[in-house]
């Protein structure tokens, strides 16, 4: 059981890289390939906030979440405004992907690039929970992730901009004709992704350290739960998340310690090849 | 209640409308015909807001300029749009597509009151609609899906309703249905703009008439205007195709 709390802790990150990419996704059509360096810069302004300048928890979080909220903000403003209205659709891959190599080469030069360990101001010690044992910490990674993914995934089928969201990604023009401004929803998911991403800084960082290359392993495996859940569904990026950090587990466990990446890419490509749009995703997929 | 003047506009470097001027009367019908590619959509886009370029020309609706101003805004102050092919929202509910539809209503939530009101307005126009309210728009058929669409469009009660080509693509007795919609919907003193190549269909139906050509309108006016047929005759036609016709009888 220990083995499934610990792909759950590592699962629940993975998922939240997949919830943000889905926020982004599904409002605006993007496909923002900088959101894991987000949660990254979140782990770094969570440690600035808590060790750096002494903050208690809850304004270390909050600084964290405007800071990663403003970022998101000004990527959307400088990556992918420009490139509205453009006939060439697929600019935004680019744009994004040099977004997330700025912000690695930003955050190794802010804070260098020795891992920094970020405290959660939960105790230590590991509680004894259903016949394994597990960190308050990663408790509480695994039950406001799931919050968050059930919450945006309820949100979206339930509230009226949730709705315009997804009609937004199903037909852009179309969702323009019903009055829905686009752009607006188009720039509020990415605050609204970069809010996510910093305000979960503290309990990421406590689980992986702050650490400048943290982007690249997270991006990753960001999209493997996005292929596992398919793309654009937030109940199908949250549990593909929770896959991808189970198979992790149990791969180090029982094949090896060495292995787990390669068993994690063996069962993406096998999903790709079988379910190409995933568990439950839709018909969001383009050509490139 | 809407005048276009001198739109010139199109998609990038490529302008598709030059010097467009229209217009529709208070709740009254004008149908705009012309072959394919005349520039038909692309006026509806250009009044919509959705035409990528508009280098000139102004729009205005009931005494309103509402040049320069994005979709939105122009769905806001009354404009509605019925896009070619049916655009409804597939892969969401029929219900869904409905309150989408009503997305410019004032209120919070889709629980507010105005729009649950139009909703049920909605459904009282459409029975069929309701009796679908949960199944996916994408599995309905090629008529309801257009009568979706304008359920759609009707939702935050236009003053102005545009319908590209509402009729292409559905078997006969469903045109005549969505048409005889179309002019039940003039009745209640809703102003039409209506693009539609079936022509004898649309004319029956029109109370003004403009030809497109070419991205220019190359005749308007009231429809006995064109009673004789000789110009629509020329447009669809040509000269070749008169000729052509001649000798075959």
């Amino acid at each position: 059981m220990t083995t499934v709390w610990a792909g759950l802790a590592t699962g629940a990150i993975y998922s939240l890289v997949a919830i943000g990419y889905n926020v982004v996704l599904l409002a605006s059509g993007t496909f923002n390939f900088a959101h894991a360096q987000l949660l990254m810069i979140g782990t770094f302004l969570a440690y600035t906030g808590a060790v750096t300048l002494g903050l208690p928890v809850v304004p270390a979080v909050l600084l964290a979440a405007a800071g990663v909220g403003a970022l998101a903000l000004l990527e959307e403003r400088t990556a992918i405004r420009p490139l509205l209205g453009r006939s060439d659709a697929h600019g935004a891959l680019i744009t994004t992907v040099g977004a997330a190599t700025i912000l690695d080469g930003l955050a190794a030069a802010l804070w260098g690039r020795q891992p920094l360990t970020v405290p959660s101001g939960l105790p230590d010690r590991p509680l004894e929970l259903l016949g394994g044992t597990v960190r308050p910490v990663d408790l509480v990674l695994i039950g406001l992730t799931l919050l968050v993914g059930v919450g945006l995934h309820l949100w979206s089928r339930h509230s009226l901009i949730g709705l315009a969201s997804l009609a937004s990604a199903e037909d852009r023009d179309a969702a323009s004709a019903r009055g829905i401004n686009v752009r607006l929803l188009g720039v509020g998911a990415f605050v609204l992704a970069g809010l996510i991403a910093g305000a979960f800084g503290l309990l990421v960082g406590a689980r992986t350290y702050a650490v400048f290359n943290l982007g690249h392993a997270l991006a990753l495996f960001g999209f493997v739960a996005i292929a596992i859940g398919g793309a654009g569904s937030q109940l199908g990026g949250l549990i593909g998340g929770f896959a991808t950090g189970l198979i992790y587990a149990f791969a180090a466990r029982y094949v090896g310690e060495a292995y787990p990446q390669l068993v994690v890419f063996a069962v993406f490509l096998l999903i790709l090849f079988l379910r190409p749009r995933g568990l439950f995703g839709t018909a969001l997929e383009r050509r490139v | 209640m809407l005048t276009v003047t001198g739109i010139t506009g199109g998609y990038g470097d490529l302008r598709v409308l030059w010097g467009v001027d229209a217009r529709v009367g208070a709740g009254k019908i004008t149908v705009v015909l012309g072959r394919n590619g005349a520039g038909k959509t692309s006026l509806l886009s250009a009044i919509a807001g959705l035409l990528p370029t508009v280098s000139e020309g102004t729009v205005e609706l009931a005494g309103q300029d509402l040049s320069g101003t994005r979709a939105h805004r122009r769905i806001r102050a009354g404009l509605a749009l019925v896009q070619e092919n049916k655009r409804v929202f597939r892969g969401r509910s029929v219900e869904e597509n409905l309150l989408l539809g009503g997305y410019t209503i004032p209120g919070r939530g889709l629980r507010a009151t105005a729009r649950r009101e139009a909703l049920e307005q909605a459904y009282e126009r459409f029975p069929m609609l309701r009796e679908r309210r949960r199944i996916p728009a994408g599995s309905l058929s090629g008529g309801q899906q257009q009568m979706l669409a304008i359920g759609q469009a009707l939702m935050p009660g236009p003053k102005l309703l545009m319908l590209d080509e509402p009729s292409a693509g559905l078997a006969p007795s469903i045109v005549n249905e969505v048409l005889g919609m179309v002019a039940a919907l003039r009745e209640e003193g809703l102003s039409i703009l209506l693009v539609e190549q079936r022509v004898e269909h649309a004319l029956a139906i029109a109370d003004d008439v403009a030809v497109m050509e070419n991205g220019r309108i190359i005749a308007a006016g009231p429809k006995a205007e064109f009673d004789d047929g000789a110009l629509i005759r020329e447009v669809y036609l040509g000269r070749t195709g008169e000729q052509m016709n001649t000798g075959n009888r």
